[in-house]
């Protein structure tokens, strides 16, 4: 600004000018807020999403004061979400539980203390094993903690408390990527890196809205110099969809109809990798007669694409030298997710669009450390993506914990909705949650909500005591928060990045990490976690774990490498620091036995519930905006992220619906389906398709409606396709 | 388990939890004088030099790499330190297109730094300073009076008023960032580089800038202000485009304070004006009457102007709402006021004996001046160019309550004070009402062409009909149905008069809070309903 002196009728500086002055700010910043000016920065990996952006806190006397993205790691390349801008604000929420809260008799939450939370927790969870056996207490955890909380967990809950049945909200987001890739691969391996974006000539995006979910991997796809093609496979015309150069708006669910004719069509026009395919793959044959009965006249139909578009499609693959498939949750949260997963991952192994720079079938993970749990959560998988029923794998396990293997369950455990239906059927009658919304975020909600009243005792640990969930709860124990706690977490590319302790946790709340060694001490088996003496030191014992699995991360020393190396991905078994960027099975060697992938393939089924004459609406759910995560219990807490997104619960509808409706943007709509409703407010919008509404999954309500099918391999819940009708509410 | 030791853990536990390690363990260290490691970057999105003469700094967005994650919103909020819910650039999107090739769009916006800002030309404190040299238009905060005039000025809605420190702020630009070769926080922020800083020729924008252009559809039209923002796309916009909030219909922020000064000061301006008209009305009255009668018209115009005070975010700093005059309407009405205040008082300190003064100039340059008040509030409204508060409309508003409430206070008085009934006076009250409330039932209800006015009538029909319906009742109550009973009746006239004036001003009052709340202010598109 031009230097104007102040005078007396014009002020040209004074405090209410200094409030917004800003300075140098050192550490490689530009100019910040002098009254945020920092004394160090260090670089935290977010806890939203799975992208796993680097956040560079700037620290006062080591507290956190603000932040930037990290300009040099490898993720984000110094750019971030909105949620990322605005990750500490929900850690100074004034609703942050302070303190253990037990709910007395009278049914209002009682401030306890730590002493007394631990011996309660202890004595009713015993006193339920005494009465209704071991396994009926359960936990269900979170995507959302630390890998060395985890396993943890994971490892206190099966080997120390003797639970059998335990699992995480990974569930809702990633089980079906992971059981995809372990049956099609032998391990549960996402191969790709985020280079791959930048190095594709076609990227192909089934049922993701990559611009509004993961919005820094759309940078990298930005930062594509190949002049791409990019095909969009989802039924809304979404915000990916625009920016895309092939949409294909096919009918919801009829993907695998569509992949399997996709394959037929590249075996009938001669584009399958013939050496690719006999060298590194097995079950070709069988799949090539499997996907002869879709032939395109079959497929136009099922989808409502034109023989013309289907290919096009085709010759868009084939003419791609570097061809990479990429899925999220369109994908994964279906009734048959699982083999349609396998049906993109099909696609590129008959192509031979796998192990190159640009290429993959690429599941792009959802929560932030979903691929922490699918390694180490212990719950689906034992320690290390080994197998329960493995007496080798039970074996290795213990002789690395020290343990009794007699510890380990010889049985793999229940999936998050066999555990409810434990529940509703009193076979659990003590939940410990951790970490998540279920109350929310379940399918089919209300049901959820009916059966939470049969516990005898529900624990909710949370950084909040104020979620849907945690105002169910008999106690709920304070959480620390991340930015308050240190450990890992991987991303989508399998990097492991750093969480730091950047801020003050409130009151008495504890990190995870400390609550579970406090649980374990309280329970009596705290001999058996003498070594888990901190994160870091877990750390190494996870390391241990991984070694001679495809995972492994033996060479990483400790955390300050990967610090150093602005986070490793796995594998890594030498101690060097590895390249910024690898992708698997560069070599064409998968994990099975016999060093091959899979061609893994079903009939396709119709959806549980399709529309009707009663209710003819098609309802599908997904992310609103960028702004909103989740149930929004962190999001919901920052003034600025509520300013980007609509207040209210509202609906997108067809504008020919609408106009047959009666139906005008703002006007009061209720949605009912046959196990609930909601009232929400229209827009009127081409981008969802006739008989099709969209209503985001982040409002508290969306769930009422929504149709519990699960994915038979995954128990994926089937989030996106339930039958509603729809009415004007004068 | 000792319980001594169980305690020791508990302890040990939370003083962990309280250590704040990280900095010392993983901090880094960079030399000072290094080029910010985000430069890299976003070297290519500013100029490399400072624009030459007639040229300024203007925001470029590539509306086709616009991905709609608003990343830019919050790292202008955290990289410039704002307030908790403030924000300086807001992300918006445009629907359109048919079944088979929906079209939509996302729109990132901020200041437009204008041509020929509008919010610059309504403050009256001078708080805006258009750089001579960067064309950036900067808010001098320590000067602004938090009168919010500018957010009523600028048809983008950029200006946003801050109650915790009573004033206003807005982007600038990072103009200190610029100043250091360091991208604004939204271009740095941009994970597809939609943002960049160009160098525009202003004459040229002018000159481009034609009748019916706007920013993008939906957006308020371009030659009110001139914006220098540039929004670029390959795509064609369907016909139908429209904003994503288009038809989400909010009142508009009331403001009470401004409703009391309004009203109050055109209820005294309206006596003084009357008086004049009418020197007989004080002829047969007591001695006393017109004293009474100014000290009255005197204190409603005080308590209209302190109430205008009120209003403003730092009261103390009032003092230079005079500077703007040459462009400002605003100062211009607060001058006016001071003027017709200063001889208000004066004619009434003169009616009591205290001074000596030219009685009849006195009370000519008195209506006058506060007609001219009342002319320059009319212009207030009417400059911010928003057709709901049109100059004619405004008028027939402003000097209809000058004349209603005038003449319903000046029967209440006679009435109450000089035991005469003022026939032609409630004739003429009468009438006014039927006219004045006639006439603003008729413009809410009366099709138009013009978009913003058919928002007015939905909002005032729909969320604001109980308040349109209160201020009928009300104004007819006070202006018709009582002084209709006053001709009548005599054993009660004297409350019933009190009665009537007091439903015509809570009539105008409500008339007066629908002018603020129905009122649609043209603004940027939104997103779906916020």
């Amino acid at each position: 600004m031009k230097a104007g002196n102040s005078t007396l009728l014009r002020r040209w500086d004074g405090v209410l000018t200094q409030d917004l002055v800003q300075r140098h700010g050192e550490f490689g910043l530009g100019k910040v807020p002098e009254r945020l000016k920092p004394d160090s920065t260090t670089t935290v990996v977010c806890g939203f999403c799975s992208t796993g952006c680097g956040l560079n806190v700037h620290l006062k006397n080591g507290q956190a004061l603000n932040l930037s993205a990290t300009s040099d790691y490898p993720v984000n390349l110094g750019m971030a979400c909105p949620k990322g801008w605005e990750a500490l604000t929900p850690l100074a929420a004034p609703d942050r539980a302070t303190t253990p809260l037990l709910r007395n008799k009278s049914g209002a939450f009682e401030e306890i203390d730590w002493d007394q939370a631990m011996q309660i927790f202890c004595v009713r969870m015993k006193a339920i094993q005494d009465q209704h056996g071991p396994e009926s207490i359960a936990f269900l955890s979170s995507g959302q903690i630390v890998t060395e909380e985890m396993a943890f967990l994971g490892a206190l809950a099966k080997f120390g408390m003797g639970m059998q049945h335990c699992d995480s909200n990974t569930r809702q987001c990633m089980a079906t990527s992971a059981v995809a890739y372990k049956q099609s691969f032998g391990f549960d391996a996402p191969p790709y890196t985020y280079d791959d974006f930048e190095e594709s000539d076609a990227l192909i995006f089934i049922g993701s809205n990559l611009c509004i979910t993961h919005p820094i991997m759309w940078q990298r796809v930005l930062r594509n110099p190949h002049k791409p093609e990019i095909i969009v496979v989802d039924p809304r015309k979404t915000e990916t969809a625009m920016a895309a150069t092939q949409h294909y708006a096919i009918k919801p669910k009829s993907d695998l109809t569509l992949l399997y004719g996709l394959a037929n069509l590249l075996i009938q026009k001669g584009c399958v990798s013939l050496k690719f395919v006999q060298r590194h793959t097995s079950g070709f044959a069988e799949f090539n007669e499997h996907v002869r009965a879709f032939t395109p006249e079959i497929v136009s139909e099922a989808t409502g694409l034109s023989i013309e578009q289907l290919d096009r499609f085709v010759d868009t693959i084939n003419a791609g030298k570097r061809v990479s498939f990429w899925w999220t949750m369109g994908v994964n949260q279906s009734h048959e997710a699982t083999r349609t997963a396998q049906a993109i991952i099909n696609l590129a192994l008959m192509t031979g669009n796998i192990g190159r720079p640009g290429t993959g079938a690429n599941s792009i993970t959802g929560q932030c450390n979903a691929m922490g749990s699918r390694l180490f959560s212990n719950t689906s998988n034992l320690l290390g993506g080994r197998d329960f029923t493995n007496p080798e794998h039970r074996r290795e396990v213990a002789q690395i914990l020290h343990i009794d293997p007699a510890r380990i369950p010889t049985e793999n455990s229940w999936a998050y909705d066999q555990i409810i239906e434990g529940i509703a059927n009193n076979k659990i009658k003590g939940l410990w949650i951790i970490g998540t919304n279920p109350n929310h975020s379940w399918i089919n909600q209300s049901r959820f909500s009916e059966i939470l009243k049969k516990l005898d005792f529900l624990v909710v640990q949370d950084m909040y005591h104020t979620t849907d969930t945690a105002r169910r709860a008999h106690l709920v124990l304070p959480a620390a928060a991340w930015g308050e706690k240190d450990g890992t977490f991987i991303n989508s590319e399998r990097r492991i990045g750093l969480v730091k302790r950047i801020s003050k946790s409130p009151g008495q709340a504890l990190s995870d990490f400390n609550i579970f060694k406090l649980i374990a001490h309280y329970w009596g088996c705290g001999e058996m976690f003498s070594r888990w003496t901190s994160p870091e030191a877990v750390f190494h014992i996870l390391k241990m774990l991984s070694a001679e699995r495809p995972c492994n991360f033996i060479g990483i020393r400790d955390y300050h490498m990967v610090d150093d190396a602005s986070g490793i991905q796995w594998p890594l078994s030498q101690p060097e620091i590895p390249a910024k960027e690898r992708r698997l099975f560069e070599d064409g060697h998968f994990f099975h036995p016999d060093g091959k992938a899979k061609f893994i393939f079903d009939a396709p089924r119709p959806m549980p519930e399709s529309p009707c004459a009663e209710y003819p609406f098609l309802l599908l759910t997904g992310r609103g905006a960028s702004a909103q995560w989740h149930t929004q219990t962190r999001t919901g807490k920052s003034d600025v992220l509520r300013r980007l997104y609509p207040k209210s619960i509202y609906v997108e509808i067809n504008a020919t619906d609408a106009e047959t409706l009666k139906i005008e943007s703002e006007d009061r709509l209720e949605i009912v389906s046959r196990r609930g409703k909601l009232k929400a407010k229209a827009f009127v919008t081409f981008s969802v398709q006739p008989g099709q509404i969209f209503i985001p999954m982040h409002y508290e309500e969306t769930n009422r409606l929504t149709f519990p099918a699960f994915d038979p391999h995954s128990r994926q819940p089937s989030y996106k396709a339930c039958a509603v009708s729809v009415r004007k509410l004068s | 388990m000792a319980p001594n030791s169980e305690r020791t853990l508990i302890d040990k536990l939370l003083e962990d939890q309280r250590e704040l390690t990280a900095a010392e363990r993983f901090a880094r260290r960079h030399s000072f004088h290094e080029l910010p490691a985000q430069a890299k970057y976003y070297r290519d999105l500013i100029p490399l030099s400072l624009p030459k003469k007639g040229e300024q700094y203007a925001f470029e967005v590539d509306l086709d790499k616009c991905s709609g994650c608003k990343a830019c919103v919050t790292a202008c909020h955290n990289l410039n330190g704002l307030a908790e819910n403030e924000t300086w650039r807001s992300v918006g999107s445009l629907h359109g297109g048919t079944a088979a090739a929906p079209f939509q769009m996302t729109v990132t916006t901020a200041c437009h730094h204008c041509i020929d800002p509008e919010c610059l030309n309504g403050c009256p404190v001078l708080a805006y300073e258009k750089d001579s040299v960067t064309g950036i238009v900067h808010h001098l905060d320590d000067q602004c009076i938090g009168c919010q005039y500018c957010v009523l000025k600028c048809p983008y809605e950029v200006p946003s008023y801050l109650p915790k420190q009573g004033i206003v702020r807005k982007c600038d630009m990072c103009s200190s960032r610029l100043l250091t070769n360091e991208a604004p926080a939204c271009v740095q922020a941009c994970p597809n580089e939609a943002i960049r800083i160009t160098i525009v020729d202003q004459r040229e924008v002018m000159v481009t800038t034609c009748a019916g252009d706007q920013l993008v559809p939906g957006a308020p039209e371009s030659t009110v202000s001139i914006p220098s923002t540039r929004f670029r796309t390959r795509r064609e916009f369907p016909a139908n485009t429209r904003p994503a909030d288009f038809a989400a219909l909010h009142p508009a922020q009331g403001h009470s304070p401004l409703v009391f000064m309004l009203v109050l000061t055109q209820l005294s301006a309206g006596m003084f004006a009357l008086a004049l008209l009418n020197p007989s009305f004080f002829a047969n009255a007591p001695r006393d009457f017109e004293r009474i009668f100014s000290t009255s018209a005197f204190t409603a115009g005080a308590l209209g102007i302190a109430a205008s005070v009120i209003h403003l975010g730092r009261p103390l700093q009032a003092w230079r709402a005079f500077l703007g005059w040459r462009k400002s309407w605003l100062s211009r009405e607060v001058i006016l006021f001071g003027l017709f205040l200063n001889l208000a008082t004066v004619h009434t300190l003169s009616l009591w004996g205290k001074i000596d003064a030219p009685q009849n100039i006195l009370k000519t340059v008195l209506a006058l001046s506060g007609l001219a008040a009342i002319g320059s509030s009319v212009m207030v409204y009417a400059d911010t160019g928003r057709a709901f508060w049109s100059a004619s409309r405004a008028s027939l508003r402003f000097f209809g309550t000058a004349l209603l409430l005038g003449l319903s206070v000046s029967i209440a008085l006679a009435v109450n004070f000089a035991a005469a009934k003022p026939g032609t006076a409630i004739f003429a009250l009468m009438f006014s009402t039927l006219a004045k409330i006639g006439w603003e039932l008729y413009s809410t209800l009366a099709p138009s062409n013009e978009p913003s006015l058919q928002r007015s009538t939905l909002l005032q029909l729909g969320t604001l009909k109980s308040w349109l319906m209160a201020r009928s009742a009300c104004g007819l109550m006070g202006g018709l149905i009582l002084p209709g009973l006053l001709l009548f009746r005599t054993s009660e006239a004297a409350v019933i008069s009190i009665v009537a004036f007091a439903f015509g001003l809570i009539g105008e009052l409500l008339e007066r809070h629908l002018f603020f709340v129905a009122v649609v202010p043209p603004k940027m598109p939104g997103g779906v309903s916020k």
